[in-house]
Parts: structure tokens; sequence; C-alpha cells
């Protein structure tokens, strides 16, 4: 495999470097997530015009109730609702009404308000929730489904922890964008132009002075923005790399508690956790500013609205009980923005998190199937490569004009040095990667014309490491071919000889796998893996090391089994074991990423140094 | 990790609070700022309007204010305008004072919850390196994933919110009671009548939300499992051709995790606005208890009105509570599933009082061992073996035979379920987990490259050796060349979990790594070699240096081990069959001969040729 060829490189991933802007990002939300769920985005205007009726309602009937019943000067534009009080006192005191009455009516509406306006908020909540969660699994499902496209060599820099924490963390953060964020602002603004539109009534003079600061606010705060949203970034990047150290942890556990290294690897995790604590300050504090900015700024809009308004006052211009309302409009038409600005850290954060996330959604997988892609024909499983080249990085050649062709039905073996190239003919077989140049075809069809899926029916890959899925064994031994039945199940588990390793376990085939599990071993693992791809069926089979820690007897075994299931197949062996490769019908020996011998084991012994001289130290004599 | 462990919201709670302890003083500072910026502002202000209205605006006659007077004595100020200039300043400037408070408040506010969080994580971490195989094996990376970020995300609310405004909303509530009582009591009694419901509503909806927010975090476990697993095993997925299957899987994770969380979320959304409800009884109670005084004349209007200003008050701090107590629940949620990491699974402890290990000679011995890993079938049984100082014992058997088992009992990964394994003589349950596996060095199968730098892979063991030391070690282990010949040498840093090397090269980095730290017992699995002609012999001679001078226990398969080594040890299904040297073994072992068969035919032949 090639060294450190980056085609993606995490460093360019994790940069700080501004890809989009934030108008950019919310309207990618709304426009491929949002609208997906139309009739929750309707149903959550609906309930904010119901909720800021319903706010808006309260105060005034305890205005006109003051105004009509208790202080006894009524105003004429209140009468309807003072006739409809009247009215429901009436039928409250069966035709008979006393003041009493229409108060205590007047106090019956308004809980009636306040138990509606329960309803609504509890609706809102609720569909807030459900609006967020259902775009939060969207693009998480899109997020994860786009991975599963991308190409190899994207997971061979990547850095696995930090692509879970942009799918757990940052989707999570997504979220609050779409509840408190977007919603919320769209919530607020609504407000803030009903009451802005009744200041303008109540004295349009002191209602400019309110407006004529929304610029300024504005000018001050996207200044503070860049500040704001960048510390956020960095924020969002230290968790990231928190992840990737637990990760880590939890992944090379045994390395580090068989050398004894608990502390060193502690002080490691403790470096980045405090310039993850440090980072999150930081951000929170930036956060911070921007909020009390705001609130300076309204302050100084209600001082401007005392100062001027009491000038009109003085001068008579104005009566004092409206600039007491105004005042009190005043604020509340600040209410939003302030908590517009009090959700703006949140938003930033989710800001930053949906920017890591669609950064990786944008990346073009290199190996793509072609949009006129066949289907595979009917053929004898022959592979051949032609001519082909190959690297990883630009002047770093790992195959060089490599011909390989197997026969139908044979037994192929790769066999060579390290760094000779044998993992790459598989990546390319498997179509994992597409070649520099010449062609991988199977059956005479170039792999870059057929459909991945066909590909992967065709070709069964086993590789060394044997990784086994969450989920029973049975999940796992039908992971390729989730239609076989048990009868098929078991009968290739007992080719390979761990049908009764299986049944030995508490729940035989149901029982769960461990994720580093201990409930069988490595060399059993490797069987199961072997058998999960004999079951998939395929009609090429490419064994990469994958029976390296199966003892030579059962791998023995299995190569006789391997011999009477795989007729009329293709098995390409890659292997450094002398005993896998000595019955294989052909040994191919690679060196250099160039073909250097090739023959049975008994012609190899004979003809190539290298090969013999391998043999003598692996075998034994008696 | 579901497990017994359920201890009482109580006990969380102040286990919760015990980590403000280290940081008591700025939590201090949190309350303090908390009321400069709140407190004065909502105190003062209202009364500078106060003197705008009666001073300014609409002057009372003969009303006489210090305030008003100083601003008249000593600025020599007269006219309605010019104080009124001065009164509206001083609003402005309780703004600029509000300001400051309200930054330094929620520097410390962040300082504090940050720190609490940093240690927790320490914390967790730690408990995590200090746990037993047996945990770590059954544990899921997801579980872990999502302690480390989204329950600690809940417990940053937890301190940042609740802690914090659950003291100074008390004291706002605190405040504005003690005001209504002092203008009407009765009125007041009669309108704070439904101030109780809402700690009737706390207790029914905090018994109920716990089991479903638990659900649903557990649920996201889950979903993070198989998005890792999806990450990792991609390319499985992709060779298998089952990208649609595994989505699917992936779905109904996600979704699982959608319902749930909606369950919690129908809970909270009647629960959090449900004071609405309270506070609007409350104003009604105003509105009529109070309307009916004034028409009595036991009010006035003024006070009818100033009344409404102050309950309204109330109200904040009331809906608050709501929202208080989601945090609160949430926090207390998480905790649970952080401490539970803390405190579950700690059995192969460290002993009570750990015997510091000498530099050891390096025997072993297993004395009646039977092991099994936690309830399944055993996979030891009566094991007997002596290993002398200086040894190289060949371990072999048949695929599933337990030949890891055994090695894995020295440096106490797991603890035996009877018998005995001591190194020198001493039981390896009294020594200190240290001195043990200081003086194990182990190259197994699964060979772990850290995402780091050659150097910081190769000096893991031993972060102190020098670069002279690091290099002399890559030479031995043939690793040298390699890595010179790379741009950035030493400090190129290697691909997650040693993607960009192949299977020689990180074994041969494991050897490097263990030469380096010197051991005097050695645990080597030879099975994955990656050798090839042309680094067989190097490879060799790095296993040399590596054995030379200790004891050495080697799981292998190959027949050119076994004749190399002192002593070969043959398991059966647990239990040890035949002990001897290669030759004599051949002899006598039906089933080592079966084991060794195929890797001496073939030279048979080539005899015969």
């Amino acid at each position: 495999m090639a060294e450190f060829a980056g085609r993606y490189d995490v460093g360019s991933l994790e940069s700080t470097e501004r890809r989009f802007s934030d108008w950019g990002l919310v309207k990618r939300i709304i426009k491929d997530y949002m609208l997906r769920h139309m009739s929750l985005v309707v149903a959550m205007a609906s309930i904010i015009m119901a909720k800021t009726t319903l706010v808006l309602s309260g105060p005034y009937i305890y205005k006109v109730t003051l105004d009509t019943f208790i202080s006894g000067t009524p105003e004429p534009n209140e009468r309807w609702l003072a006739d409809i009080i009247r009215e429901i006192a009436q039928t409250l005191g069966s035709g008979t009404a006393t003041q009493w009455l229409d108060i205590v009516s007047a106090g019956l509406i308004y809980v009636a308000v306040g138990i509606a306006l329960w309803g609504v908020m509890s609706l809102q909540e609720y569909y807030l929730n459900k609006l967020g969660l259902n775009i939060i699994a969207d693009i998480r499902s899109d997020f994860f489904l786009h991975l599963e496209k991308l190409s190899q060599n994207f997971f061979e820099y990547g850095n696995t922890g930090k692509l879970v924490s942009r799918v757990t963390n940052d989707a999570e953060a997504l979220r609050k964008l779409v509840s408190s964020g977007i919603i919320g602002v769209v919530a607020d603004l609504i407000a803030a132009v009903a009451i802005l539109g009744t200041m303008f009534l109540l004295n349009w003079q002191l209602a400019l002075v309110a407006v004529v600061m929304a610029p300024i606010i504005a000018i001050v705060t996207t200044t503070l923005n860049r500040f704001v949203r960048n510390n956020w970034r960095v924020a969002r990047q230290n968790i990231a790399s928190m992840t990737g150290k637990v990760q880590d942890l939890m992944v090379g556990a045994k390395v580090t508690k068989a050398m004894a290294q608990e502390e060193k690897s502690l002080s490691d995790f403790n470096k980045v956790n405090v310039a993850n604590a440090k980072a999150q300050i930081k951000a929170e504090v930036t956060a911070n500013i921007y909020e009390a900015t705001v609130g300076f700024f309204s302050a100084l809009i209600s001082t401007l609205i005392w100062f001027f308004g009491g000038q009109q006052v003085i001068g008579a211009y104005l009566a004092i009980g409206d600039l007491v309302a105004f005042t009190q409009y005043t604020t509340s038409y600040l209410d939003p923005i302030q908590n517009i600005s009090t959700f703006y850290g949140e938003i930033q954060s989710a800001l930053a998190g949906a920017e890591r996330i669609f950064v990786v959604l944008d990346i073009v997988p290199d190996v793509k199937e072609a949009p006129d892609a066949i289907d595979f024909p009917e053929g004898e499983g022959v592979v051949e490569l032609k001519d082909v080249r190959f690297s990883y990085a630009k002047d770093q050649p790992i195959l060089k004009e490599i011909n390989i062709k197997t026969r139908p039905g044979e037994r192929l073996a790769i066999f060579g040095p390290t760094g000779s190239g044998k993992s790459s003919i598989i990546n390319l077989v498997g179509r994992f990667y597409d070649p520099d140049f010449g062609a991988v075809t199977i059956d005479g069809v170039d792999l870059r014309r057929v459909k991945l899926k066909a590909l992967r029916r065709r070709v069964g890959i086993v590789l060394q490491e044997p990784f086994l899925f969450q989920g029973t064994l049975r999940y796992n031994l039908k992971f390729g071919r989730p239609n076989a039945t048990d009868e098929e199940m078991i009968r290739v588990a007992k080719l390979v000889g761990i049908h009764d390793p299986i049944t030995r376990l508490p729940s035989g085939y149901d029982e769960e796998v461990r994720e580093r599990g201990s409930n069988l071993s490595y060399g059993q693992r490797q069987l199961v893996c072997l058998a999960r791809a004999l079951i998939s069926d395929p009609k090429i089979l490419i064994l990469d090391e994958a029976t390296s820690s199966v003892d030579p007897y059962t791998e023995q075994l299995i190569q006789n089994v391997l011999k009477a299931e795989m007729v009329n197949r293709t098995i390409l062996i890659v292997t450094h074991r002398v005993s896998t490769v000595r019955d294989a019908d052909r040994v191919i020996v690679l060196n250099n990423g160039a073909v250097q011998a090739e023959g049975t084991h008994n012609q190899l012994v004979k003809k190539n140094e290298l090969y013999r001289r391998l043999c003598e130290m692996q075998l034994v004599k008696v | 990790m579901k497990s017994e462990y359920n201890p009482s919201n109580w006990e969380l709670t102040r286990r919760l609070i015990g980590y403000i302890k280290p940081y008591m003083g700025t939590y201090i500072l949190i309350n303090l700022t908390a009321f400069g910026r709140e407190g004065v502002y909502s105190l003062l202000a209202p009364l500078i309007v106060m003197l705008i209205i009666d001073f300014v605006l609409v002057p009372v006659p003969g009303a006489q204010n210090w305030f008003i007077d100083l601003v008249k004595l000593r600025m020599s100020i007269n006219d309605r305008s010019g104080i009124l200039f001065i009164l509206v300043g001083c609003i402005f400037l309780l703004a600029l004072i509000r300001f400051s408070f309200f930054v330094i408040h929620r520097y410390f506010r962040g300082v504090m919850s940050q720190n609490i969080l940093r240690d927790m994580r320490r914390q967790l971490y730690e408990a995590l390196i200090n746990k037993s195989f047996s945990y770590l094996g059954q544990i899921k990376t997801g579980q872990i994933i999502s302690r480390v970020t989204s329950d600690m995300n809940a417990i940053d609310l937890f301190y940042s919110e609740t802690v914090r405004e659950l003291f100074r909303m008390s004291l706002q509530l605190g405040i504005a009671v003690a005001i209504l009582l002092s203008i009407n009591s009765q009125l007041a009694l009669i309108t704070l009548l439904p101030l109780p419901f809402i700690f009737v509503t706390m207790r029914l909806y905090l018994s109920r939300v716990r089991g479903r927010m638990l659900a649903a975090k557990n649920q996201f476990d889950s979903l993070n499992s198989v998005l890792i697993e999806g990450i990792t095993a991609q390319k499985l997925i992709k060779g298998f051709g089952q990208e649609e299957a595994f989505a699917a899987r992936f779905s109904k994770e996600n979704e699982a995790y959608v319902t749930k969380s909606l369950r919690t979320a129908r809970l909270q959304s009647v629960y959090t606005p449900s004071n609405t409800v309270i506070a609007a009884t409350g104003v009604a109670l105003v509105l009529v208890f109070g309307g009916i005084r004034v028409l009595a004349g036991s009010l006035t209007l003024g006070e009818l009105v100033l009344f409404g200003a102050y309950f309204t008050q109330i109200v904040g701090p009331v809906r608050m509570y709501a929202r208080l107590m989601d945090f609160y629940q949430d926090g207390v949620v998480s905790a649970k599933r952080i401490f539970e990491v803390f405190d579950v699974g700690r059995d192969v402890p460290e002993p009570e009082h750990p015997f510091e290990l000498p530099r050891l000679k390096g025997e072993i011995e297993f004395k009646e061992v039977s092991f099994s890993y936690g309830g399944t079938s055993e996979v030891l049984r009566d094991v007997n073996l002596k290993v002398l100082a200086g040894e190289k014992v060949a371990i072999i058997g048949f695929v599933g035979s337990g030949k890891s088992a055994l090695t894995e009992l020295v440096p106490r990964f797991y603890d035996v379920t009877a018998g005995q394994v001591s190194v020198d003589g001493h039981d390896v349950r009294e020594a200190s987990l240290k001195s043990l596996r200081g003086q194990i060095g182990i190259v197994l199968q699964d060979i772990y490259i850290f995402s780091e730098t050659f150097k910081e892979n190769l000096r893991f063991g031993k972060p102190e050796a020098t670069d002279e030391e690091v290099v002399a070690a890559a030479k031995a282990a043939q690793m040298h060349d390699y890595i010179d010949s790379l741009p950035k040498g030493y400090d190129t840093p290697v691909g997650e979990r040693g993607l960009t090397l192949s299977g020689g090269q990180r074994q041969r980095i494991a050897i490097a790594r263990t030469l380096l730290t010197n051991p005097r017992i050695l645990i080597l699995d030879d099975s994955t070699s990656n050798v090839d002609a042309e680094t067989e012999v190097q490879i060799r001679k790095a296993i040399d240096a590596l054995l030379e001078g200790r004891t050495a226990l080697i799981i292998t398969q190959r027949a050119s081990t076994c004749e190399s080594a002192d002593k070969v040890v043959v398991i059966d299904q647990g239990q040890i069959i035949a002990i001897g040297k290669h030759m004599k073994l051949l002899k006598e072992s039906e089933k080592y001969r079966m084991l060794i068969e195929s890797q001496t035919l073939t030279l048979e032949q080539e005899a015969d040729d």
C-alpha cells in the first residue's frame, strides 16, 4: 500500500478556512432539508402566527378590563372586547350582570387565553423538536450514505474519529440551528415586525429612532460575527480531535495497557482536553461579547426614546401614558433581537458544524459508477490486468505495467515482498481504486463500465483483519447475502470448521459478536469472515492473507474445501505463507510493482532464487 | 452497558454538585456577577423611570427627592430638559454596568463549566484506561463517544444554566414575592395560590421523563455504533455490495432515535409551557380580586397597576424553572451514563497493597490454571506449565485451542478463574500492574499503530527514549532504512490505524516499540508475520534481537519457530497435550505432526527430486 500519498488530506479537511458564507449555509439547510418537511414547516408557521396573536392579546385584555370595568375610562376602539366580556358575564349571571361578574368573566377569558397559549406552545415545542430531529436524521443519513459512496482513499487518510465527530456532534449542533436558529429567528422577526407596526401607529417619530439604530446594530454585529464564527470553528475541531483521541484509546487499549503507558496516554489526552476547554471558553466569551453588545444597544435605544419622548412630553406633543406604552413596546420590540443574539452563539456553533458536514458532503468520489453502467454478462470469472499502471500519489508508482490473466477456474497466488503492490492489485480488482493507465477486466469487461453492485456481487474479498459487525453471528455470516438459508449457512460453517465452536457458544448462531470480541479467537474470526465470503457466493474469491492466523493443518483442510467449493470459479490468493501458496495452480511473484516470475510451486522452487530461499526458511526438515 | 447501576436523582445531583468544589471561588463570583448583571439594573432602572415621570414629565407639586436635589444642587441644572438628560444618562450608565457585568459573568460561567467538563472528561478517560479487558471487550466505541460528546454537552447545560440560574431565579422570585406581600398581603396570598402547582407538575414530569430520556440516549449510542462501524468497515461493506442493506440498518437506528427522542419531546412540550397557565391564572386572580377591591375602594388604581407590574416579575422565574428542570433532568440522566463508566467494570483491580516487582529474571509458572471469558465455556482447563528464565517456548495448537488466552493471563489482561499464574514466584495478582506490564513485551496479531508520527509510535512504551535509542531500535527491527527514506523521516505521521503501512511494516514497528521498553518477558505472535523473501532474514534478525536474553512465549504456527524453540507446548481444546522438544514431539505427538506436516512435506519432495 502506498505510503502517505494523500489525495485527501486530513489537514485540509480540518482547516479553519471559511468555505461557506452564513447565508449560503442557511440557504442550503432550508433548501435541501427544511423544504423536505413542508407540512411541518407550514404547521410551524401557523403555530407561530397563533402564538404571536395570543401573546399580544393577553396584555390587551388586561388593559381593556382595567379601562372599562375598573377605572371606568373606556376607549371607543376597545368596545368590541368589552361587549364580549359583558355578554359572557350576563350568561354567567343568568341575565343579571354586575361589575363584579364582568371582571370575573374577563379573568376567565384571560385564563382561557393562557390555556390556549399553553396548547399552542406545546404544539410549537413538539413540532419544533420533530422538525429538528427529522432534519438532523436526514442530514446524518445523507452524510452516512455519502461516506459509503466515497472512494477508498478518502478513508486511508481520513481520521474516522473525526468523521464520527462530524456525524454526531456537528449534526446535533445543526439540530439547534434548525430549532432555535432558523425557526426561532423567523418567529422573532414576525413578532418584531408586528410590534414595530404598532409603534409606528402610536408615534412615528419615536418609532424612527428605534428603526434608525437597526443598521448600526447590523454593522457592529457583522464585524463581531467573524470572530465568533472562527472561534466556534476552532472549538468544534477541538472536540473532533478529542473524540479522535477517545476512539484511539478504545481501539488501542491493548497496546497502551500492555506497555503500561496509561499515564502517558492520559497526559496526551489531557493536552487535547485542556486545549478543548480553552477553545470552548474562548468561543463562548466571544459569543457573549456579541450578546452583550446587542443588549447594550437595546439599552441605548430605550435611553434615546426616553430622552426624545421626554422632550416631546415636556413640549406637550405627547401624552405621558403614550410614552409609557411606547417604552413598553420598545422593550418587546428589542426582545426578539435580544433572543436572536442569545442564540447567536449556538447558531454560530451550529453553522460551524453545518460547514464541517457540508465540506464532506461536497467531496466527489473519484471511483464513480458510469452513467451508462451495465450489468455483468455471465462469464467464467476470468480476471485480467492489462498494462496496468497505478499509483496513490503522483510520482510514486506502485504498479508498473502489470499484465496478469487468470485462467477459468484457476487458483492463482500472488506472492511478493512488502510494498511490491500485492494489496494494490486487490484494490484494483475490487475497484476500490481505478488504474492510472491500462485496464482491469473481468470476462473481458472493463470494470469501469459495469455497475459497482454487479461487480461486488461477483467478487468476494476476505481481508486479513477479521472485522465482524455488531450483531449476531448469523447476521455476520449472512452479511453478503441476507437471503441465504440457515441450511446454506450451516453447511458453509461446517466446511470451514467453525460450526462446532459456534454451537458451543451459549446462544450459538444467535450469539452477539462483541466489538473487540473475546468470544471468538482471532483465527476463528478469520474463518467466520471466510465463511461470510463463501456464503455470498462470488464467482471470484480474493483472499488477502485471509487465513494468516489459522493453523496450517486447518488451513490445509480449508484449501481442500475451497477447491471443492470453487469449481469453475477463480480464486486469487495473496499470502506470504508457502504452505498456502503451495497448492495454488499458479504462483505469480511480484516484485517492485512488476511481475518477476510465474509458475507452479515446484517450478518456482527450481527457477526462482528468491522463492526457493523463502521456502527453505519457512519449511523444516524432518 | 445495561446494568443494575441505578443511583437516585439525588445521589447523582450531589455528585454533580461535588464537582463545583474546586471552583468555589469562581462559583461565588458567578452568582455575584449575576446579581450585578440583572439585579442592579432591574432594581434601579424602574426607580429612575419613576423619577423621570414624577419629576420631569408630570411634576408632582411639592415632591422632594434627594437624588433630584443632588442633581440640582451639585450641577446647578434646573430646567426639566437638563434633568431629563441626566436621568436618561443614568439609565445609559446602568446599561453600561450591566454590559460589563454580563461579560464578566459569562466568562466565569464558561470557565467553571468548561473546567468541570475537562475534569470529568479526564476522569472518564482515566476510568476507561484502567478498565479490565473484559469490560473494554464488551463496551462499544459508540457508547463511549456519545458520552464524551453529547452527554458532556448536557452536563455543560446543567452547570452553566441550572446551577447558576436556580440561585438567581430564586432570589428574584423571593424579592418579588416580598414586595407583593408588602403592597397588599391579602391580595398577594390569593394571587400566589397557583404557584405551588408548579412543583406538582414538576414532580409529575420528572418521574416520567427520566426513563424516556435514558432510552433516547441509549438509542443514540446504538446509532453511533452503527455509524462508527459503517465508517471503519466501509471497505467490507462495499466489498460485499451491501451498502443498501447496511444503510437500511443505519436508517432503522436513525429512525428509532427520532421516535425515542420524540417520545421525550412529547412530554417536554406539554410540560415546559404548562407554567404559562399557572402564570395566566395568577394574573387573572390579580385582575379579578384586585379589581373587586378597587371597586370596593380598598385598593387604589395605582396600587393595582403596580401590583400587576410586580406580579409579572414573578412570571419570568416561574417560566424559567420549567426550562431549568429540563436542563437539570437532561444533565442528571447524562451524569448517570458517565458515572456508570466510572463505577462499573473493575474486575482486574490493582491489588490493595501492590507489590513492586523487582527486575525480573523471567520465570513464569501456570499452576492448575482454568480460565473462561466471563460466563462462556472454559477456554483453558487445568493448565500446568513452568517456563524457566530465558527459555523460548513455542505454543502451537489448532485454531481456537486457547493459545492466546494462555499468554494473556501473564500480563493480567484477564484474571484466571481458578489456579494461579506467577512470575519469579510472585502471583501476578499481587504485583502492581505497572511493574508487571512494564516488564512484559507483547507483539500480537492485532497490531495497533497510533495516528501519530513514527517517532511517537516507536517510543510509545518509553516516552523518555532519546532519538538515538529510537533509531537504534528501528535499525534492529529493520525499519530504519524505510523510515529514513521518507521526506520527514521519523516525524512522518502514520495514517490512522496504520492503514498506510503494510502488515509487515506494522509488525516491525511493534517489534521496535517493544525493543525500546527492554522487557524481561516477551509474548510474541509470529503467525501474522508478513515476511517475504527480501526481509525474511532481516525480520528473523529483528525477532532474534528481541528474543535475546529474555523469556519468551511465542504463539506460532511455523515449524521453523518450533524447531528453534527450547520447548514446544501443544495445546488442544484448552489443555496442554504435549510438551517437549520439536524432534521429540514429532515422534510422540500425533496432533503435533498434524500441525507441522504441511510445512515439512515439500522439502521432503524437494529432497526426493
